[in-house]
């Protein structure tokens, strides 16, 4: 992502509201992909977006410029994804999930065909039912492929605990494609 | 067959859903508008103490009048127990006094406080006649 130039956030601390329209523009797009991964749901992610912008808007004061403004907008679209998670329900993935891939995982040549984004798809389906905390760490780093160093910035977790998550995620992962019939060689 | 290790970590970010950028812009600077026009929330006294929160809930009138009648029962509690320390201390002083039966003398004070028109003298005196 383009990170923002600093005279353009002095200008938003300052008050002007154009500078920060170009904050919203330049990012907006990142910040709708990690809500969407995170949400699964379009309309979601657009709340998630708006309510990221609001709060850095009204939050630009306490930015700390020696970190990057894209760690600490992801920073606050996670907290506010988080949130959201938690107060929802567990959900299941719904069959047609499974039967989509396991048309795939029955037909040995499909498996070797299928495409990235057929995995992305499958995979984003399994990463919803993961814990929101193991969903967040998940998506920010094979998702959005970011440094550990900033996905602990984002998260507050330490390397440890991150590393934790994302081995126990990754399992879980691993075992639903080997009971949905996915065989490794 | 791909290993699933290697599905993880080759899992390239796929388009995202269709978004419109500049109307979703627009939304946004429209929604910080919104915010700063809105007066702010009044803040909650989280730590105030129960009765003022209470008394935040309830009509001026009905605040007042909690006060007034709390005030009230305040004193007459007060003045009260003051009236039983007086008594008390009264009757110790005169059994002390007298070296009599404390209820003989107790009774001899209610008839004092009743009227001030029979000396204690006189109480003496009509008590040693009576018996």
């Amino acid at each position: 992502m383009k990170e923002i130039e600093q005279n353009i956030i002095q200008r938003c601390r300052d008050g002007e509201k154009d500078a920060f329209r170009v904050v919203v523009q330049t990012c907006q797009r990142m910040v709708f992909s990690l809500a969407l991964k995170m949400m699964a749901d379009e309309d979601e992610a657009k709340d998630i977006v708006q309510e990221t912008f609001i709060k850095a808007w009204q939050n630009i004061q306490n930015y700390d410029s020696r970190h990057k403004f894209s760690t600490w907008l992801y920073t606050i679209a996670s907290r506010l994804c988080l949130d959201r998670l938690k107060s929802k329900k567990h959900t299941t993935p719904m069959p047609e999930d499974e039967d989509y891939f396991r048309e795939y995982a029955d037909n040995i040549d499909s498996q070797r065909q299928m495409e990235n984004r057929q995995w992305v798809a499958i995979v984003r389906t399994l990463v919803s039912q993961l814990s929101p905390k193991q969903q967040l760490v998940f998506t920010l780093v094979h998702f959005e492929n970011l440094e550990s160093d900033e996905v602990e910035k984002i998260t507050g977790l330490d390397a440890a605990k991150i590393k934790s998550n994302l081995y126990v995620a990754r399992q879980t992962i691993r075992e639903r494609l080997i009971k949905m019939g996915y065989e490794e060689n | 067959m791909k290993r699933i290790d290697d599905i993880l970590d080759n899992l390239k970010e796929v388009e995202t859903a269709p978004y419109d950028e500049d109307a979703m812009t627009d939304l946004i600077m429209s929604r910080i508008d919104e915010t700063e026009q809105k007066p702010s929330k009044p803040k909650v006294i989280r730590m105030a103490p129960r009765w003022l929160i209470v008394l935040r809930n309830v009509s001026s009138a009905a605040a007042i009048a909690i006060i007034c009648l709390t005030a009230w029962n305040f004193t007459e509690t007060t003045t009260s127990t003051s009236n039983i320390i007086q008594r008390h201390n009264y009757i110790s002083d005169i059994i002390e006094a007298d070296n009599e039966a404390p209820g003989i003398l107790y009774a001899k004070y209610l008839q004092r406080k009743e009227s001030r028109k029979n000396s204690f003298t006189q109480l003496i005196k009509n008590y040693h006649e009576n018996n």
